[in-house]
């Protein structure tokens, strides 16, 4: 029973270790695709503070843009495509060089951008001559200035998810800036990267002839909140694009890395960043390799970020690493300690048996038995008892497991891209459009996950733990026959009577 | 006859610890034939399971010669006295000695596991000699399950399996009735008698004594022939 009790914790804590493998997997799935090994992107340093320094959020609008209604506010409409912030480009060079290291099965790349569009009123600066140099405290509004005749508009914070920010109404403005993630993925490779992740729910994927053509496939959970669906058009950096396909997750995340996937060279083009990439994807031929070329990923290309498998695991913050921390340490010590129990117990009770048996032993040498006869009968049985034990183990840990997802835990997951092991994956931003401060690129880059927890015990880890109790019943064989064979027979039957 | 045991100045001691000794065997010479029919008698302490021991090669003497068909057990090692008491002793105790999660059928059969056997010819031969002591019908009946008196059919049975050269029964009817008792010596007798095997009984029970042929008392180590 104790070497059943022993194998119980042991399958319980596997699985439930098990479990959170399979969570952080999941995990890492959802932020950078199935079969992808190494990720490479670069990223800038954040900025200190919302100075509005960054002429790619700019919204630079002539002064006789638009038109004047009768109270004599211009009223403009204007949408850009932009480099999602906190990122850096890859020209062809850099991918070309990912492609040429040794062991490398499969490069792709994408280019992360954001859509902003600007829809509103500003005061007609342009006629009335009004300043707007200064900005009243307080305000959401972000800084607009007008030089010689020209309105510029700054948002302070440029969320990757799809939001719509209502703008303030300072200087008599109302207008609105909608802003959505958008990717520009390679067609030419299929099987890595942010698409292999997904499945289709609607429509159909990419193919290499949607190159060149304003196509675009849509995550299902930005679809439904924009009420977009297949052959209608969605309106990218000023361009309508057809919707041909929706996709969802295929992991436990509620969406997939971008809100709008369009091919990359029309992503490039539209973006004005001709032949460059935000993130390049690779797949390793074998996985002992990874390491190797992650290395020299990191020689061919300094200044990016190389991001294995192992390393995204690392940057994995929330209850889902205090779960796996706790499993690694507190389970696997919980289940050293508990089968180091179950032996000597499992030892114990056969030793104890052979001194309980003596009259048995001793009288089966009396017959004729040699030392070896009663090691093999004593060994035997305790094979048997340790498969028993192991069949009964087996049975408690599934029962264990079974109530442990009942309950099923929910665990969160975050990952930060600039941890120091190097992330660099986008997922879904948060904030709105003007949160701004000096925290808004981890707030835009990083991604938080809630994951049900489920514990499963798999074919390898019960083959484990049938093989622990077999070793149990081995070794108190082992002791206890041994213990057994040392019995003189006189001695045996003389301490009987 | 020839001789089957040869005992000559066999001494036995055991250490009780701080030096002290206790000698159970002292100077014992012996010698038994081939199909004799022995009893052992003796008050207790008096060295008589000592005897049975050294004939039934469970213990070697601290000294002197115990000559069983021919060879010292004395300077035998343990694999082969296993080899002697598998081939050719068999053993009846007062308390039966059955495993008792065997059947009775099993409990035989384990007589004949370490002379190599088939188990088609261990059960064959453990079935017949359970048919012989009037136990065919219980033959998958645990000890537990039996009498005493059907508990020592299987001992006698688990003894005779082997057809051994002797037996050695110790105190074999101590716990059983009168009438039990007598079925029991009556079957050992015909037993020995069919199979010429040679009977050694150790014995407080003088009505079983007086059923034998040669009568030896054993007291303070020293072995005396009975007139």
């Amino acid at each position: 029973m104790g070497l059943a009790l022993g194998v119980a914790l042991v399958l319980t804590v596997s699985a439930v270790s098990n479990g959170v493998q399979k969570s952080q997997s999941q995990v890492l799935q959802s932020l950078y695709g199935v079969g992808t090994d190494i990720s490479v992107t670069k990223v800038v340093t954040p900025d200190a503070g919302g100075d509005g320094q960054n002429n790619g959020r700019r919204f630079n609008i002539g002064g006789g843009a638009g038109q004047v209604d009768a109270n004599g506010n211009r009223v403009f409409a204007r949408s850009r495509l932009i480099l999602m912030p906190g990122t850096e480009t890859f020209d062809v060079a850099s991918v070309t060089a990912a492609k040429n290291i040794s062991g490398v099965d499969g490069v792709t790349t994408s280019l992360k951008l954001t859509s902003l569009t600007f829809n509103g009123q500003l005061p007609d600066f342009a006629n009335n001559g009004q300043s707007s140099s200064s900005s009243t405290p307080g305000m959401s509004l972000p800084p607009i200035a007008a030089p010689s005749g020209t309105d510029v508009v700054t948002p302070n914070s440029i969320p990757s998810g799809g939001r719509k920010g209502n703008g303030g109404g300072g200087f008599g403005s109302n207008f609105s800036i909608d802003t959505f993630s958008v990717m520009g993925v390679d067609l030419s490779v299929s099987g890595v990267g942010p698409l292999s992740s997904t499945t289709l729910t609607s429509g159909r994927v990419f193919t290499q002839a949607d190159s060149g053509t304003q196509v675009a496939v849509l995550d299902s959970t930005y679809a439904t909140s924009k009420t977009l669906a297949i052959n209608g058009t969605v309106s990218i950096g000023g361009k309508d694009f057809k919707i041909v396909g929706i996709l969802a997750s295929s992991t436990s995340e509620a969406e997939t890395a971008s809100n709008v996937y369009i091919p990359l060279d029309q992503a490039q083009s539209l973006s004005t960043n001709p032949d460059v990439v935000s993130n390049i994807y690779v797949k390793a031929k074998s996985s002992s390799g990874i390491n190797q070329i992650a290395t020299d990923l990191k020689a061919a290309l300094p200044d990016a970020t190389v991001s294995t498998t192992a390393d995204l695991a690392s940057t994995i913050s929330g209850s889902l690493s205090t779960a796996s921390n706790l499993i690694d340490n507190l389970g696997r010590w919980l289940s050293i300690i508990a089968l180091t129990i179950a032996f000597l117990i499992a030892i114990l009770f056969t030793t104890s048996g052979v001194t309980r048996r003596t009259r048995e032993f001793g009288t089966l040498k009396a017959l004729g038995w040699k030392s070896r006869h009663i090691v093999r009968q004593v060994a035997a049985e305790s094979v048997v008892h340790g498969v028993l034990g192991g069949l009964i183990g087996v049975s408690l840990g599934f029962a264990s497991v079974k109530v442990f997802n009942a309950f099923a835990p929910t665990v969160q997951a975050s990952t930060s891209p600039f941890a120091a092991a190097g992330g660099g994956f986008a997922g879904r931003g948060g904030g709105g459009p003007f949160g701004g401060g000096g925290g808004r690129f981890a707030s835009a880059l990083g991604s938080t996950v809630n994951i049900a927890l489920k514990a499963s015990a798999t074919p390898g880890i019960i083959a484990s733990a049938i093989a622990l109790a077999l070793l149990g019943g081995i070794l108190a064989g082992v002791f206890g026959g041994l213990r057994a064979a040392r019995l003189r027979p006189a001695e045996a039957l003389r301490s009987v009577a | 006859m020839s001789n089957l045991y040869e005992l000559s100045h066999v001494v036995k001691t055991y250490s009780k610890g701080r030096g002290e000794k206790i000698t159970a065997l002292s100077d014992v010479n012996l010698v038994i034939q081939s199909g004799e029919h022995i009893a052992i008698q003796g008050p207790t302490g008096g060295g008589k399971s000592t005897l049975l021991q050294m004939l039934g090669a469970l213990d070697r003497p601290t000294s002197g010669e115990v000559i069983f068909d021919g060879d010292d057990l004395a300077k035998k090692s343990d694999g082969s006295l296993s080899s002697v008491r598998a081939k050719s002793i068999g053993f009846v105790f007062q308390n039966y000695n059955l495993v008792p999660t065997l059947s009775a059928l099993e409990n035989v059969e384990a007589s004949l596991a370490p002379l190599g056997m088939s188990k088609k010819t261990r059960e064959s031969s453990a079935l017949e000699v359970l048919n012989a002591v009037g136990l065919s019908e219980r033959i998958h009946h645990l000890p537990a399950e039996l009498s005493g008196g059907q508990q020592q059919r299987v001992a006698i049975a688990r003894a005779m399996v082997k057809k051994p050269r002797v037996i050695l029964a110790d105190e074999p009817t101590g716990n059983l009735d009168e009438a039990t008792r007598d079925e029991i010596m009556d079957l050992l007798e015909k037993l020995r008698v069919d199979e010429g095997i040679t009977l050694i009984i150790v014995t407080h029970d003088t009505s079983v004594a007086k059923r034998v042929q040669r009568r030896l008392k054993i007291h303070n180590g020293v072995v005396t022939e009975v007139k």
